[in-house]
């Protein structure tokens, strides 16, 4: 229990972007050894990503960056030079996975792909992530997070059809791209364990973008439909689905069909049962604006949690629409202690989220805090590989770590 | 050519978006899947009513995710339904479903009681909201967990309400579905050892918004909803191109990218222009430079405004309809989608496998399934049953391949 579903594996983390980041923070938090490798002077990009503790931009204090890296070490390594060519091959050769960000052919840019780390592992699996991949007419181009979702698909049909499209409002492709790279990783892994020979896995976010949203593709292929903006309603699911303002806030429903009778009973409008205007799906989104117009008069005179227990009893399918605030001090949240408090550093205690899902067997942990960069380099030069106090010293001197 | 996950047996009896998406990732990583429905009861994501024959089965929802697995049908509300069931699950390596814990418990698919079945199973229960807490009974749908995992919050135009998400936040809660599963295997090839998962969708959901509770964590700050602006980066907008409904996506990190994206719309001046000068001097400015920049990429086809961007260095991206993403230069540059020959619907291009792996690629090797249609395999050549059981299985409604309210 104390070793984590993959307390087994030693996996080096050279990402400089969300989507590394969180697909080896899945592993380290459910046990992995997870040694970043981070450039000597200012470390790896994500150390710069905002929010910072009070607002000063600093190394150490990235709260994204804190979040991410959970439960790993980190190691200061100038890839660039003979040495430390060296020393990642020592490394490599120790472990079962690689990530990097920067994308397909990189490490073998360096001279620490695959064909070289075959013969010290051949079991080693190399993940790489990427914007667009290594082909392709958009293999060069630059991208950020609303690049990807602007071309993946994501955001074509978010938002209202008289205005622009609309960005989803966080580095959401980043985090899909490492679920993916997580597991495509796990999976060659286990692979390599039976037959001995590690693989190279390449995920895009470009392609996770367009992944996650499978069937807009289908859907138009099939029936040459294409799904629109549908503003403050939910696609495809014509007025069923909306979320609509209310006194103190914001509530949101998924009733589609014969529920609308069941949300205009809760409201006491009964007498509306056999309106004509909800007889056919047609007519309902014809008078949608009608219909949630008598709906929205009276979320308005009520708050979310009135709204919310009152659909409760009426068996209707609502939810409220909750700020962070709201979800950090929720009863739920604490009950089932999701917020986890971890002391670091430089930081003090902060309140993170804890586990995505709960394992029985092998339970998420925190055991330690984002590191420091290098934090660890004595722990890993030093014991793991076997050098010298004054090795180090000598490296240090020269750039190296 | 040996798939990684191939020796691996999931049975899959969740029914929508986010358990059929756990378990077809693995399904896509080799995994041999079963996906257990019945004609009592079809996967809902199939479509709840019928709007026409065979409607279940020409779904591109249920069609564009439910690929990749074996079909059969068990009614499991009858006893016989879920002695078969447990019969599958002895020789099973992982079992997901999303059903209420009511059902589950009155059903005998307790953990406790299959681990004593098969002490190496993998079981992953997938409640909205978690199998414990005031929440607990608190009915969930893809577009609630998107609300109550705080993301809709954070989504939606400067100034207005929030917007839900084009995906729910069924899928966030499928892929951890899939590296929950993964982890558990491991674990299990280390010890033998099997366990249960528990993945509640919005613990899972409020992940992907760490960098905002982060914020409140530390700061206590609570994020507006910015529309298409951007608190580091500026300008960040999205800008209306020539056409319909056509728009550009431009991010601009850096002065430099600044200078660049100056040169390119025609108006270097602004480069050497103060109140631009820094990304702070941008953000401030915004309201000034989205009309200079929309003046110019008004004039252009949306991808020709991307491609002048991107040649100068400046991130850009062509806002793509699901019409143009079918269509798209780079996707089908690296064959991104497969076309495949499906019953009812004919032959059409599916978003492939996203996780290319480069001994042992994934492909779509199997369809979505139609309804029971691999009852033969699964019953016949797995479990051993004759014809003649099959039969009065069919004629008890336990199988079959046509819901019942066609």
């Amino acid at each position: 229990m104390a070793r984590g579903a993959v307390g087994d594996l030693l996996v080096l983390d050279l990402s400089t972007r969300v989507a590394g980041a969180y697909c080896t923070k899945l592993l380290a938090d459910y046990g992995a050894r997870v040694i970043k490798i981070e450039p000597p002077g200012a470390g790896e990009s994500t150390r710069r990503l905002r929010p910072f503790l009070a607002d000063q931009p600093e190394g150490e204090t990235s709260g994204f960056f804190l979040y991410l890296n959970t439960n790993k070490e980190s190691v200061t390594l100038d890839l660039e030079t003979a040495s430390g060519h060296g020393l990642f091959r020592q490394l490599a050769s120790r472990a079962d996975l690689v990530v990097e960000t920067v994308g397909p052919g990189y490490v073998t840019s360096l001279g620490l792909g695959p064909t070289e780390l075959e013969p010290v592992n051949p079991r080693l699996v190399i993940t790489s992530i990427s914007d667009f991949g290594s082909n392709g007419p958009y293999a060069d181009y630059k991208a950020t997070d609303a690049v990807t979702f602007a071309l993946g698909g994501w955001m074509y049909p978010m938002g209202d059809p008289d205005k622009p499209p609309l960005q989803p409002g966080g580095p959401y492709g980043e985090f899909v791209a490492g679920l993916f790279a997580m597991s495509g990783s796990l999976a060659a892994i286990a692979l390599a364990r039976l037959c001995g020979q590690g693989q190279e896995v390449e995920v895009s976010v470009h392609e996770a973008v367009a992944s996650v949203l499978p069937f807009d593709t289908v859907l138009f292929s099939y029936t040459g439909e294409v799904i629109k903006r549908p503003g403050h309603r939910y696609r495809g699911r014509g007025p069923g689905a909306a979320v609509m303002p209310c006194k103190d806030g914001f509530v949101q429903y998924q009733n589609g069909g014969d529920k609308w009778r069941g949300m205009l009973q809760m409201i006491g409008r009964a007498d509306l049962a056999d309106d004509p205007r909800l007889s056919t799906p047609q007519e309902l989104l014809e008078h949608a604006d009608e219909l949630e117009g008598i709906l929205g008069a009276w979320f308005k005179d009520r708050s979310k949690h009135e709204i919310f227990q009152e659909a409760l009893k009426h068996r209707l399918i609502f939810s409220w629409v909750p700020s962070v605030k709201e979800l950090m001090e929720a009863d739920q949240h604490q009950l089932r202690g999701y917020w986890v408090e971890l002391e670091h550093q430089r930081t003090g205690a902060l309140r993170y989220p804890g586990p995505p899902f709960r394992m029985g067997q092998t339970p998420w942990a925190a055991r330690k805090p984002a590191p420091l960069l290098g934090e660890h380099n004595q722990v890993v030069y030093r014991d793991l590989l076997g050098l010298t106090d004054q090795d180090l010293v000598a490296l240090r001197e020269r750039g190296v770590i | 050519m040996v798939m990684p996950l191939e020796n691996i047996r999931v049975i899959d009896i969740s029914q929508g978006w986010a358990g059929p998406l756990a378990a077809r990732v693995l399904g896509d990583l080799g995994a041999q899947v079963f996906k257990i429905e019945s004609i009592q009861h079809p996967d809902w994501w199939r479509g709840r009513a019928p709007q026409g024959a065979t409607s279940w089965e020409r779904n591109a929802l249920f069609n564009g995710v439910a690929r990749n697995k074996f079909g059969a049908t068990l009614n499991l509300a009858d006893p016989r339904g879920r002695e078969l069931l447990l019969r599958f699950l002895k020789i099973a390596d992982v079992l997901v479903e999303n059903f209420t814990p009511r059902v589950i418990e009155g059903w005998g698919l307790r953990f406790e009681r299959l681990r004593q079945l098969n002490p190496s199973l993998v079981m992953m229960s997938m409640p909205g909201f978690g199998l414990t807490g005031p929440w607990r009974d608190y009915p969930a749908l893809g577009t609630t967990t998107d609300s109550m995992s705080g993301v809709a919050a954070l989504c939606g135009y400067e100034g207005g309400g929030p917007r839900l998400q084009s995906v729910s936040w069924d899928p966030i809660a499928g892929l951890h579905g899939a590296a929950a599963l993964l982890l558990a295997l491991h674990h299990r090839s280390q010890t033998g050892e099997g366990q249960f998962i528990e993945l509640s969708h919005i613990e899972a959901g409020t992940s992907l918004i760490a960098q905002a509770v982060m914020d409140y964590s530390m700061n206590r700050r609570i994020w507006p909803r910015r529309g298409n602006r951007d608190w580091s980066m500026a300008p960040h907008g999205c800008y209306r191109c020539k056409g319909d409904d056509k728009w550009l996506v431009v991010a601009v990190r850096s002065d430099e990218e600044w200078a660049a994206l100056c040169r390119a719309i025609g108006h270097p001046e602004l480069g050497a222009d103060p109140r631009f000068a820094t990304t702070t001097d941008r953000l401030t400015n915004q309201d000034v430079l989205d009309p200079l920049i929309q003046g110019w990429t008004e004039r252009l086809d949306h991808r020709e405004a991307m491609e002048a961007l991107q040649a100068a260095g400046v991130p850009a991206g062509a806002v793509l309809s699901a019409a143009e993403v079918l269509g798209d230069p780079h996707l089908n540059a690296r064959e991104f989608f497969e076309t495949v020959a499906r019953p009812f619907v004919g032959t059409h291009p599916y978003p492939g496998v996203t996780i290319r792996m480069s001994r042992t690629p994934g492909h779509i090797r199997m369809p979505a399934p139609t309804l029971g249609q691999h009852n033969r395999f699964v019953l016949q050549d797995t479990l051993g049953l004759s014809d003649d059981e099959l039969s009065r299985l069919e004629e008890l409604q336990i199988i079959g391949t046509q819901p019942l309210w066609a």
